[in-house]
């Protein structure tokens, strides 16, 4: 071997005992640091009741809702395409894999934002990505796409183009203008989400 | 071959390309790749000729549904670096010329028909084991991930477990 | 402290153009190792030219083990980077058909790009089979390998920790792996050459 690749692999198998002196990185797999917490708490994870809309209607496959409330009220009424999965059992190993994943972004929702906050926080503290909550809630959705507030006469052209969205948007869930029951409350989009019955996952997600 | 100037010291050459996965990371979060920006350069071409079939098919979806146009990658644009990277360097090491790769052993032919052949099967590899040598390899062990070292194994053992099937490509 | 574009301290745009500085640098040195030569890639599997074993190993450990360093510095979180998760089956399959697209082809993509753009019109060809397979796979994604690619999923597995050991003691081990094969691989190259020269001038006739 030449001089050259003598230093070279020194300084490498230096490196290598400088690494081995190092205190354990905190593994990957639990809970994570405060810090990095924190940075994820601030940073921007709602969507609003039209983004939902919106995604829905576009029929967007990138998007799964999860409604997080009881199974009671689930059956009552959720947003179309959305599945169950009641706050104290998202982290039940046979619902893992909505959770923790890098494909779909994941919408939570409740009633208000509490709840699905709440949920957010949980999963995003074990390190899960991709997860997102519904601000108002359901609450919102009734007032905003079911009963959306006419803009004034003066108002900005923006605000007509909301509420004309808005109303179609009523319509195409299934009301004219009126709160009822909508026509199915069965998913119209069931997202496509593979589970089987080894540890999977869905759709994985891009590759470096 | 190895004579003197004509290649820059391995070791060396690895050392320095270390620190590079180093500052990739640090500035972007993201290790080295290559097979990504493939992958981003297709999802974009598709989805300039069919948007509407690519936001909803399944392989597309995520990436053209984004915010940014799928060519606006970290990947894309190292791609792009990687050109002028090599070229200076084959400009230095008086390395650029137009020819064909191969064992005096082989026709022209043979060699161009086993190139395609290797890089459709490099497409296909990449894809379904989330990325290259250089992304799902080297920057997977730079960070100890498991999913490195399965592609460690599985290419440079799988190199050495078929090599005798083809040695008469390069010896 | 890193990482730069994860938390918002660099933009988008500076991120880029960072990439194409760093694309630059990763492009050089590919070539200046030599591995715009397909013979010289394939060398490593038939034992005439292990370059590509000491460049890789080299680069992956030193990359480790000052990730690792700087970690512990506090000079960049670790936590915040990008993480891949396993997925073993696919991950392995999808390893061996690179490897039996590297015997055939003698480059990988990165490598193949930088020879491409020097002028090897091997290596170009070698891109266009790059993106015909790609193309291929994402027509067929759905039906053919959707379910497969996004099985048998682990998490985000770290080595280390899996096997139950610290980070840097495993660096550590690795790179006197490395080393130890950085030695074998000359004594291997010199016999194989030493044998290959002796079978040379015995078909050029001029062995005694």
């Amino acid at each position: 071997m030449k001089k050259t690749d003598y230093i070279i692999l020194s300084l490498f198998l230096l490196l290598g005992v400088i690494a081995a002196f190092m205190p354990n990185a905190k593994p990957h797999n639990v809970i994570l640091d405060s810090h990095t917490f924190l940075y994820k708490l601030s940073s921007e994870h709602f969507y609003t009741t039209d983004d939902v809309a919106k995604a829905i209607i576009n029929k967007d496959p990138s998007l799964l809702l999860i409604d997080v409330r009881s199974p009671e009220e689930y059956k009552k009424y959720t947003l179309p395409g959305a599945i169950n999965i009641p706050v104290d059992s998202l982290l039940l190993d046979k619902y893992r894999n909505y959770v923790d994943q890098d494909v779909y972004n994941v919408v939570l929702f409740s009633n208000g934002t509490e709840l699905a906050e709440k949920a957010w926080v949980m999963c995003t503290g074990l390190g899960y990505d991709h997860l997102y909550v519904m601000r108002g809630g359901l609450n919102r959705w009734f007032t905003t796409i079911f009963m959306p507030p006419k803009p004034k006469d003066e108002a900005h052209q923006s605000a007509f183009e909301l509420y004309n969205f808005r109303k179609a948007a009523a319509r195409y869930f299934g009301i004219g203008g009126t709160i009822e029951q909508p026509q199915s409350s069965a998913p119209a989009v069931q997202p496509q989400v593979n589970i089987p019955k080894t540890s999977g996952a869905p759709e994985g997600g891009g590759c470096e | 071959m190895d004579k003197g100037r004509k290649y820059m010291n391995p070791y060396l050459a690895g050392f320095l390309l270390g620190l590079l996965v180093i500052i990739a990371y640090y500035f972007s979060g993201e290790g080295l790749g290559a097979s990504g920006a493939y992958k981003r350069i297709v999802i974009g071409t598709v989805d300039l000729v069919a948007h509407n079939y690519a936001k909803n098919a399944h392989y597309f979806a995520k990436v053209v549904n984004g915010e940014h146009s799928p060519f606006n990658a970290w990947l894309v644009f190292e791609l792009l670096g990687m050109m002028v990277g090599a070229i200076i360097s084959a400009v230095i090491y008086n390395r650029m010329h137009l020819e064909i790769g191969k064992s005096p052993k082989i026709t022209n032919k043979t060699r161009l028909w086993f190139a395609l052949l290797g890089g459709i099967l490099w497409g296909i590899g990449s894809q379904l084991g989330r990325g290259c040598t250089s992304g799902l390899v080297m920057s997977g062990m730079a960070v100890n991930a498991l999913s490195g070292y399965i592609g460690l194994v599985a290419v440079f053992g799988g190199g050495y477990l078929f090599a005798y099937l083809f040695r008469k490509l390069w010896t | 402290m890193g990482p730069l574009f994860t938390q918002g301290i660099i933009s988008t745009e500076v991120n880029h153009i960072l990439a194409f500085f760093i694309g630059i640098g990763f492009g050089f040195l590919l070539e200046a190792a030599g591995f715009t030569n397909t013979r010289k890639l394939a060398g490593v599997f038939y034992g005439y030219d292990m370059t590509v074993l000491k460049v890789f190993f080299t680069a992956a450990l030193t990359a480790a083990a000052g990730l690792l360093i700087l970690h512990t510095l506090g000079a960049i979180d670790l936590h915040m980077t990008y993480y891949p998760k396993t997925y073993w089956l696919p991950t392995l399959v999808g390893g061996l058909l690179m490897a039996l697209g590297f015997l055939t082809g003698g480059f990988c993509p990165g490598t193949s790009f930088c020879a491409a753009t020097t002028g090897k019109i091997d290596a170009m060809v070698f891109v266009g089979g790059i993106f015909l397979g790609i193309f291929g796979y994402a027509f067929t994604y759905e039906p053919i390998f959707e379910k497969f690619r996004n099985s048998y999923g682990l998490g985000r597995v770290n080595v280390a920790d899996w096997i139950g050991i610290p980070q840097g003691l495993f660096i550590l081990l690795m790179v006197i792996i490395a080393i130890v094969s950085f030695l074998v691989a000359d004594k291997v190259q010199k016999k194989i050459n030493a044998k290959q020269s002796k079978e040379d001038l015995h078909d050029l006739g001029l062995d005694e």
